[in-house]
């Protein structure tokens, strides 16, 4: 079955940070996924500190977008992932805030059901494509000595009971993507701890304490690579350059193994 | 009359142009344009005229204006309904501007055997009219039908468009009434008939009243073929080479259609003529008015063009300065930018119209002028929202580095003293906030249903302190040596004995960083991580960024 997402690629990458969508969408070209651009607007995460209700109105006129075309929505980034994922929870269980919220899409002619589904780019490869599909298409397998630290993500991963993504604390589906490349995983126990970009603003002294220690995490396991699937993260591990570790997002290392560059 | 109300509103419109030019160079966008010698700017700006609009870069400049003015190739890019109706307005007005207003100085040599009564002239004037208002509706229709573009329309588009419609439809007016006018037949008969033989002239009276749809006061006889013919006969010797048939002014002469039957009256009080001087006030309200009003863009826009192109303005301090005036001013309120404005439906929500790009540009503008007014507590807390995906920017029809100007007014108003709401925080502590905020009356919520408030929430937690030791702020801040004012544990112990107040300055509310460790690991089913975002919440509604402020 031919795949097709309405691909959301969120505020940072249409604006300062394009390379990770760049590279997730040729990716998706490589591995055959089909997917249209809408009219997106911020998902809603980084105003859910100041006013829940915006937020989750974001998310909603979003998702009311995609529901329109009858498409899943699949986000490279786990920040907007999380943040859409809550919204849709609060949305089917506050009836006041779905009417209020639905009140508001309709004087644009949107409407939100919710049901439509929200996907993460892992999980679209994983559990849409799978394993065995994206092996196929590996014609340059990394070198088993490459060994990858694979950085979760917290938003997509917690509250687990919301975002259904993984196991809240010790996922799997990242570390089995990568496997596919060739390349080895390592486990850190730093891999599903905040990278600690949600405070670099505020506590710029704390965000950098916080991203240092996983990254002393990663090369305690001996890694020598770290992959993010989440712009927030990759954001942030670049902010301190790649000297202590190269760290590459997870269709740069996907592209890479299917199409050598 | 009409020539010193023609003088005084030209004269205007210079003095209004100096004025807007010296705003160039007198208001101060941030820090770094305030450090320049205004006398150095004063050259610069001189500089960046006679290079962008006078000479050298001519490459450049003939393709700015080939692309961006004369096709607009941005605005289409942008949205190609808005391009329609801005194409019809802007070369619709062009034209009638050069060679209907000015046909004395241009149509009459450019054009072969001008005259303003004869055809193609008269069909190509209608026909512009025609694309003005066209243009104007389209522009209403826009306005009116997209909602965040709604919201930001003034009074200044509006009005704007109405003065440009006006002129239109007092033109069309006029030239109805005139092909009705037995006053105007009378004069033309007077000023090019050689001969004054009444037979001639009722032959043509009666030749004009059936073919050009004069309305003459005294019936005449447009049946009589013998005199149709006559009249016939005089038309052509006098008449005809100036005069295309009316119906070729295909607007103005079905108006007529509508004035007919009371062209006595209309004859009586001078209609005509009153409404020429209607049309003439209302084309020089509009030339003094260029300079103060949206209308400006058609000066600023272009230049902003070349300036963002050119490399002088970057390199040159002094002249950047200026630019980043000039790009304010070459805003034409389009509202593009809002459409497109990633957080604009946070703005539906919130309320703060300094969300919306296309009215922080007004905010920051007033904030270069150097004043201080409410505008630019919106202006912080609504620039602080944005997420800096940069679609105003690439939609931007008048090519203004629109994200660049938000993210120097960040630092522009920290300067001034006006902190984000995160900083702010840090200036009191948690229970001073407390007592500051105890003594003002709390701020509407929209959001009602607190889980903070309800006793159930933590009715089950048992003070383990489980989310204090998996919290990775708390470990992080104990280690760099400045621990955490409160512990999750703690905040959850303080709203568990009804200390909210207490609770919504604490810094661990502040830096959490949303992990959910706290949550999920919670053996109670504590809601942490919720309750914390929602005391964010609440405690953004209670600042009152005036606090700290010098403003």
């Amino acid at each position: 079955m031919q795949l097709k997402y309405s691909y959301f690629p969120g505020c940072k990458i249409s604006g300062q940070f394009s390379d990770y969508g760049t590279s997730t969408q040729t990716l998706m070209k490589l591995l055959g996924i089909e997917w249209v651009s809408l009219q997106f607007n911020c998902c809603g995460y980084p105003i859910r500190h100041q006013n829940l209700e915006a937020s989750v109105f974001s998310a909603a006129r979003n998702i009311a977008l995609a529901e329109q075309e009858h498409l899943d929505i699949m986000t490279p980034c786990k920040c907007c992932f999380g943040n859409l994922k809550h919204s849709q929870h609060m949305l089917k269980n506050d009836p006041n805030l779905f009417k209020r919220v639905n009140e508001r899409l309709k004087e644009e002619g949107l409407n939100y059901s919710g049901r439509i589904e929200i996907k993460h780019l892992l999980t679209v490869l994983y559990h849409d494509l799978g394993v065995d599909q994206m092996k196929e298409h590996i014609v340059h397998p990394y070198q088993s000595q490459t060994r990858v630290a694979a950085s979760y993500g917290c938003h997509a991963l917690r509250p687990a009971g919301i975002t259904n993504f993984d196991h809240p604390f010790d996922p799997t589906i990242f570390e089995k993507v990568i496997a596919v490349t060739g390349a080895q995983t390592v486990f850190w126990p730093k891999r599903t701890e905040c990278c600690g970009h949600p405070v670099s603003e505020k506590n710029p002294t704390l965000s950098n304490a916080l991203l240092q220690s996983k990254i002393s995490d990663a090369i305690e396991a001996n890694a020598n690579m770290i992959c993010t699937a989440c712009t927030y993260c990759q954001m942030q591990y670049e902010s301190l350059g790649q000297a202590q570790l190269p760290v590459v997002t997870i269709s740069q290392l996907l592209k890479k193994a299917i199409s050598g560059n | 009359m009409l020539k010193y109300s023609f003088y005084i509103s030209f004269v205007i419109c210079i003095g209004g142009l100096i004025f807007r030019m010296v705003q160039w160079v007198r208001f101060d966008r941030d820090k770094e344009s305030a450090e320049q010698s205004k006398v150095k700017r004063v050259f610069a700006l001189w500089e960046s005229l006679w290079n962008h609009l006078v000479s050298a870069q001519i490459l450049l400049m003939l393709k700015a204006i080939f692309w961006d003015g004369l096709l607009q190739v941005r605005i289409f890019k942008s949205s190609p309904l808005r391009w329609l109706a801005h194409m019809s307005i802007f070369w619709g007005f062009i034209l009638l501007l050069l060679f209907h207003a000015l046909d004395d100085y241009i149509s009459v040599w450019a054009l072969p055997e001008y005259v303003s009564t004869l055809n193609p002239y008269m069909f190509l004037r209608n026909l512009c009219g025609v694309f003005v208002l066209s243009g104007i509706i389209i522009a209403l229709y826009r306005r009116r039908n997209q909602l965040i573009v709604t919201h930001i329309s003034n009074w200044m588009d509006y009005s704007v468009l109405g003065l440009i419609a006006a002129i239109i439809v007092s033109g069309f007016l006029v030239e109805a009434l005139q092909i009705i006018s037995e006053r105007q037949f009378d004069n033309m008969v007077l000023d090019y008939m050689i001969t004054d033989d009444e037979s001639e002239i009722s032959a043509l009276r009666a030749y004009w009243a059936k073919n050009y749809s004069v309305s003459f006061a005294q019936p005449v006889d447009i049946k009589n073929e013998i005199l149709l013919k006559a009249g016939h006969s005089v038309h052509q010797d006098a008449c005809a080479s100036c005069h295309s048939l009316p119906q070729y002014a295909f607007v103005s002469y079905n108006l007529t259609q509508l004035f007919a039957p009371f062209a006595t009256v209309l004859h009586a009080i001078h209609l005509d003529e009153i409404l020429l001087v209607v049309h003439y006030m209302l084309c020089f309200i509009g030339l003094a008015w260029l300079p103060f009003s949206k209308m400006f863009h058609m000066l600023t826009t272009p230049l902003n063009y070349c300036m963002t192109a050119s490399s002088q303005e970057s390199s040159h301090s002094a002249a950047t300065a200026n630019g980043k005036i000039v790009s304010l001013d070459a805003c034409t309120h389009c509202g593009a930018c809002s459409e497109h404005c990633s957080v604009a439906p946070i703005f539906r929500v919130i309320g703060n119209d300094c969300i919306l790009p296309s009215e922080k540009v007004g905010a920051v503008r007033l904030m270069a002028a150097g004043r201080h007014p409410i505008v630019l507590n919106n202006l912080s807390s609504g620039n602080a929202i944005c997420t800096e995906c940069n679609q105003c920017t690439l939609n931007c029809p008048s090519g203004i580095p629109l994200l660049d100007i938000w993210q120097h007014a960040k630092t522009e108003l920290e300067h001034k003293g006006l902190y984000r709401p995160e900083d702010v925080i840090k200036n009191h502590s948690a229970y001073e906030w407390a007592d500051i905020w105890k003594s003002q009356t709390p701020q509407k919520q929209a959001y009602q249903s607190f889980i903070s408030d309800d006793s159930q929430t933590y009715e089950a937690c048992v003070q383990c302190s489980i989310c204090t030791q998996v919290c990775p702020i708390v470990a992080a801040a104990s280690s760099s040596g400045e621990p955490i004012d409160l512990t999750p544990q703690q905040v959850m112990n303080l709203l568990r004995i009804g200390l909210k107040d207490r609770a919504l300055g604490t810094q661990m509310v502040w830096t959490c960083a949303t992990c959910y460790m706290c949550q999920e690991h919670c053996p109670q089913g504590i809601p942490v991580a919720d309750v914390l975002y929602e005391l964010r919440n609440l405690a953004h509604a209670q600042i009152n960024f005036k606090e700290t402020g010098e403003i």
